[in-house]
């Protein structure tokens, strides 16, 4: 095999890149509008939210854990910042009340899961309800509109013809990315979802570890609530109903198993833009909206269980291999 | 301390809920809470619903598992089926929900046993597909309007009194609590749900026991649809509303627990009157159904703190016993 | 306060394990001396793996003392015995198979870049295990997924793993129980070395040949308690299993051996995921021993036949019929039972009261037409607590409760309810206290008497040789020897589980 082959079997994200592609592809063929810049642009300014939601949360099923209330964080930080920024606070201060607002969600749900020991779909069920409400609540159930140069700036504006969101997630991308592969905290993510019992005997600190993802997981909804009201110039309290499936969708599809310590936050860059790529190709070739979400939701479905099954058949594969490579 | 015991304290403590909410409601609005009219309001038309989908999130739960998708596959089913119950072809009406509910459930079922998804991704996605579902078939148009004789299988009373919806209830109440409490098929289900593996080295088909169990959800909500629709006169995916939430709520807050095993269907009647109860009394107080969510929300992380409270005074208390 | 010898790294007294119901340690003393190997002797559940799970820190002691390194520690969690040096080489596989060769040795401890606090280094994480692993004889790409490795490997990669960070104490709680000949002469090498480093280590073992050719001290334990400490050179193997088992050995095995009925049991070329071309019977009225290493396949082979495991090839014979294929349910209608070596997850039910675990594997024969009898199973409960003499005040009270070879008599109860006619017991004794032992092979014994057919899966080979009529020896999911009652010897048993004395591969 030549170097470069080797390499790109290193990465290990073969089959959802290979995906990518396909769609592409056969999206380009069916409609000419597909492959323009125009649309290409708008394919990876609609991926940035949920590739930030998508983000924290594969840490999380990295480390064998599942949040599902990112969709309800997202909702309530939109709100949030749509209220503050017409009560007319500094932008610097709502943001921060944001952000902050979002690692507390995250930082209670790991304490209650990590510390106490609750079963995580519970938790992570309750404080999603608990959310969704509360951010009907802030705004009475309706959207609110917000007027603000900067955040109209992140949102919309552009900087070398990038807009400056996708330049952000671009960068909180790449830094997840070398802090899941090279610090200590990635390490430590891997193996504790590889095994709990033996990260715990290495002496990996299971408890504070699983608590910091988890306030990850709030925080990045919570940036991700922050992009789309920039984007939007709105605060909506049902924005992010379908990012917890969605999110968790691109985080599967890109090759992170639910089984935890596999995968990473480039399979997830992948499995996200697979899902907007569908949309968009759905869109063009002029399928409505009620259909796109019920073939969107059929295809995850079947990813998902493409995924499971794979890897039931990889570990029998790792069953008989063990057995017969004696030394 | 038995485990039958145990039980009985478990159960005794979820009815003391009960009394605290209605005591509560009933110190802080004698009049509009407490008078015979809403009361049966509330026990004979409106828990009824939420009644059995909670059954139907309890056999899940203590099979250790859970169906976020139950309400959804109502909506579904209850749509598909609605024209022809409008048409007065109920025995199709009746073959088309089942038809729906039951292969949703089987999905659901073949999903988490053969293919061996965890419960709540697995459901959580089925979710996602019927509601899709529903909304593509819906596509704006309600269906409204149904004939008297099938509008009577809610209104109506058999028996003077009580309402044929809260009889159905009954009904299927007595054949749960017989079915997982006399029966061997009972018996295999809190054993899988307790320990699945050494249900399957016992010789129990634990695959058939999780899938039936989802197959029995499927026609719950196949039936629950069939009420709704006669119920409420109007067939629409908005329908599910607070569903989901609220048996799960039911549930949990009733003393089913998530780790399988344990509870009964007595449990779920309880716990579904608390959550009705308390949407009633925000509801009597003007409380917006927004804010009712988040209590909901809350009221499922207090009876996880209820639960863990709970088992450890019990433990304590053995230990002094000894 | 006691001084502290010159050259002693670790002393213990009076440590005190309390567990719910039980007392796991009273009083046990321990002192290990720089660059020798201590061996800690008990049979199972004599609370070996309990006193090092205290030095490890992943229990605390209720009472007693530690002196470690020149001054009297608390150690609180794992995390500060391994920054003190201490290192623990753990039965179980402790790996992550997803992860590299280097990413399992350095885990916990990764090195750091400098200047760059939370960077992981991982160019020299590579190069210091690859250093790390030639010092150590050992030739393999730390590049390399663990899962990839064969469990001897991975079992070697667990040994560099423990000494990957400077060690002053090292413990090793049964190393070689999966390991072949040539890895236990490297793993042997290493003992070396490390004493010649002044390094001290704790040696967990059940094989009495290892004391003699490793050891330097003896501590034994018997049920929780300290019996005594001895010079390894000095003492003779006899004494030290009277010490270990509190009695004459003889006593413990009773067999009254019958004339064997027909062949009730029989694979024809039985291959699964981890076993191929398996090929034993057994007899009724005999006791059948299945023995080897641990991982060589011998529990996958009961668990394929009990429908557990796939089969891939081949069939087997269960009395007179042949099955290809086979599940849980159908083999207990064909009068098979499976007794599991994990009695706590695959067993029982422990939230379950005793009679409702004896009647699991029987309910539709127990309860006709599919309605539960309350006063059925109440009966069926009480006869079984007389008859197996299980020690609770009565049987409503939940199988949880009771100690393990109670819940192991539970089991066993819950397979003669079945009527079943052929045994696989996994390890019948793990975990049981020897009084217990000693009943529960009394028990087996009276059920060959009765024609049953047992087969036996055992780690121990006292148990093997003590109470088989045959035993197979299997090693890397094949059988590699069959020995008859009179043939019996813990040599030629390792002969065949090791792969022969001077390790043929």
């Amino acid at each position: 095999m030549s170097e470069i082959g080797k390499k790109i079997k290193g990465l290990n994200v073969p089959g959802i890149l290979i995906g990518d592609i396909l769609l592409v592809v056969f999206f380009s063929i069916m409609n000419e509008n597909f492959f323009t810049s125009y649309n290409l642009m708008l394919i990876l300014r609609n991926s940035c939210t949920l590739l930030l939601t998508s983000m924290g949360l594969t840490l999380v099923i990295l480390m064998g854990k599942n949040d599902i209330s990112v969709g309800s964080v997202v909702s309530m930080t939109a709100v949030i910042v749509a209220v503050l920024i017409n009560k007319g606070l500094l932008v610097p201060l709502v943001l921060l009340i944001a952000l902050a607002m979002g690692a507390a969600i995250g930082t209670i749900n790991g304490i209650l899961v990590a510390k106490l020991n609750f079963d995580y779909w519970v938790v992570a069920f309750s404080s999603m309800s608990i959310f969704a409400g509360l951010a009907l609540v802030t705004t009475d159930g309706v959207t609110v509109s917000i007027k603000s140069d900067v955040l109209d700036y992140i949102g919309n504006g552009k900087i070398l013809g990038l807009y400056v969101i996708i330049w952000i997630v671009i960068l909180l991308t790449l830094l997840m990315i070398f802090i899941q592969n090279n610090t200590k905290f990635g390490y430590d993510v891997y193996s504790i979802g590889g095994s709990e019992n033996v990260a715990k005997v290495s002496g990996v600190k299971v408890v504070k570890v699983r608590i910091l993802v988890y306030m990850l997981s709030g925080l990045f909804a919570s940036i991700a609530g922050i992009a789309i009201a920039c984007m939007t110039n709105s605060g909506s309290p049902s924005v992010g109903t379908d990012y917890s499936f969605n999110a968790m969708a691109a985080v599967v599809i890109g090759g992170t198993s639910f089984a935890g310590g596999k995968g990473g936050i480039q399979g997830t860059v992948l499995g996200t833009l697979l899902l907007r790529i569908l949309a968009s190709g759905l869109s063009l070739m002029g399928i409505a909206a009620t259909w796109q979400k019920a073939i969107i939701g059929l295809v995850i479905v079947s990813l998902i269980v493409i995924d499971v099954l794979n890897e039931n058949r990889k570990n029998i594969k790792g069953l008989r291999r063990v057995y017969r490579n004696v030394a | 301390m038995s485990l039958k015991t145990k039980n009985r304290i478990d159960l005794i403590s979820r009815f003391l809920i009960l009394l605290v909410v209605i005591l509560v409601l009933a110190l802080l609005q004698p009049n509009a809470f407490l008078n015979a009219s809403n009361l049966s309001q509330v026990i004979f038309q409106q828990a009824p619903f939420t009644i059995l989908m909670a059954f139907g999130m309890s056999l899940a739960i203590i099979s250790n598992g859970i169906d976020i998708s139950m309400a959804s596959n109502m909506v579904l089913s209850s749509y598909f089926s609605a024209p022809y119950f409008q048409n007065g072809q109920y025995l199709l009406g009746i073959l088309v929900s089942l038809g729906v509910g039951v292969g949703f459930g089987l999905c659901n079922g073949i999903l988490i046993s053969k293919v061996k998804i965890e419960p709540f991704i697995a459901t959580f996605s089925i979710d996602f597909v019927a509601l899709g579902l529903a909304y593509v078939a819906c596509d704006g148009v309600y269906i409204y309007g149904f004939p008297d004789t099938f509008r009577s299988l809610t209104n109506g009373s058999l028996i003077p009194g009580i309402p044929n919806i809260a009889l159905f209830t009954i009904l299927v109440f007595a054949l749960l609590f017989f079915v997982t409490k006399c029966t061997i098929y009972g018996r295999a289900l809190y054993t899988v749900g307790h320990n699945r593996t050494a249900a399957g080295f016992s010789g129990i088909r634990t695959d058939n026991i999780i899938l039936s169990v989802y197959v029995i959800n499927g026609l719950l909500a196949s039936l629950t649809g069939i009420l709704y629709l006669s119920r409420l006169n109007a067939a629409d995916p908005t329908i599910k509303g607070t569903l989901t939430i609220d048996s799960i709520a039911a549930a949990l807050i009733g003393g089913i627990a998530f780790g399988g095993g344990k509870g009964s269907v007595l449990n779920t009647v309880i716990g579904a009157l608390v959550i009705m109860f308390i949407r009633n009394g925000m509801n009597i107080m003007g409380v917006s159904t927004n804010w009712q969510q988040a209590v909901v929300g809350f009221v499922i992380l207090f009876s996880i703190f209820y639960e863990r409270g709970l088992s450890i005074l019990m433990a304590k208390f053995a230990e002094k016993k000894k | 306060m006691s001084e502290v010898k010159e050259g002693v790294i670790l002393k213990m007294t009076g440590i005190t394990k309390r567990f719910p119901g039980t007392l796991a340690l009273d009083k046990i003393q321990l002192t290990c001396e720089r660059g020798k190997v201590h061996i800690l002797l008990g049979e199972n559940g004599a609370g070996k793996s309990t006193l090092v799970k205290i030095i490890s820190g992943v229990y605390r002691r209720d009472e007693g003392t530690i002196w470690y390194d020149g001054q009297e520690v608390n150690f609180r969690d794992v995390r500060e015995t391994m920054d003190a040096g201490i290192s623990m080489i753990h039965q179980e596989l402790n790996l992550l198979p997803d992860r590299t060769i280097a990413q399992n040795i350095y885990l916990g401890h990764e090195p750091m870049k400098p200047g760059q606090p939370g960077v992981v280094d991982y160019k020299k994480m590579v190069q210091d295990s690859k250093n790390l692993m030639g010092s150590l004889g050992l030739d393999m790409n730390p590049n390399t997924l663990v899962k990839k490795l064969s469990i001897a490997q991975m079992q070697m990669v667990e040994v560099v793993k423990a000494l990957s960070k400077e060690v002053k104490l090292v413990i090793m709680d049964e190393p070689t129980s999966s390991l072949t000949n040539r890895e236990i002469t490297k793993l042997f090498q290493i003992v070396e070395k490390l004493k010649r480093d002044g390094v001290a280590i704790i040696y967990i073992s059940h094989r009495m040949d290892e004391i003699k050719r490793i050891g330097d001290q003896v501590t034994v334990m018997r049920d929780g308690q300290y019996i005594d400490t001895v010079s390894a050179k000095d003492v003779e193997l006899p004494d030290l299993i009277s010490m270990m088992v509190g009695r004459k050995i003889e006593k413990m095995y009773e067999r009254n051996h019958c004339q064997p009925g027909e062949v009730i049991f029989e694979t024809h070329d039985l291959t699964g995921y981890r076993f191929r071309n398996v090929n034993i019977k057994v007899r009724a009225g005999e006791i059948v021993s299945l023995s080897g290493l641990i991982g060589a396949g011998r529990t996958e082979v009961a668990k394929a036949v009990f429908g557990r495991e796939p089969i891939e090839k081949g069939s087997f014979t269960l009395f007179g019929q042949e099955h290809k294929k086979i599940t849980p349910t159908k083999a207990i209608k064909c009068s098979l039972g499976y007794l599991s070596e994990d009695r706590k997850t695959e067993g029982l039910v422990l939230q379950m009261p005793i009679k409702s675990n004896l009647v699991l594997a029987s309910l539709k024969k127990t309860f006709k037409g599919g309605i539960l009898n309350a006063r059925v199973e109440d009966r069926i409960g009480k006869k079984y607590v007389e008859e197996l003499r299980i020690a609770t005040p009565s049987a409503s009270k939940l199988a949880g409760e009771l100690s393990g070879g109670n819940q192991q008599k539970v089991v066993i109860g819950e397979w003669l309810e079945t009527g079943c006619k052929f045994l696989i017991i996994d390890e019948p004794t793990r975990g049981i206290d020897v009084g217990a032992k000693s009943e529960i092979y009394k028990l087996l014994d009276k059920l060959v008497n009765e024609g049953y057919g047992i087969l036996m899966i055992s780690s121990e080979l006292n148990e093997v040789i003590g109470i088989s009529d045959r035993v197979y020896v299997m090693k890397d999911g094949e059988v590699t020897g069959e020995l008859d009652r009179d043939e019996l010897e813990q040599e030629k048993i390792m002969e065949f589980a090791v792969g022969g004395k001077g390790g043929t591969e």
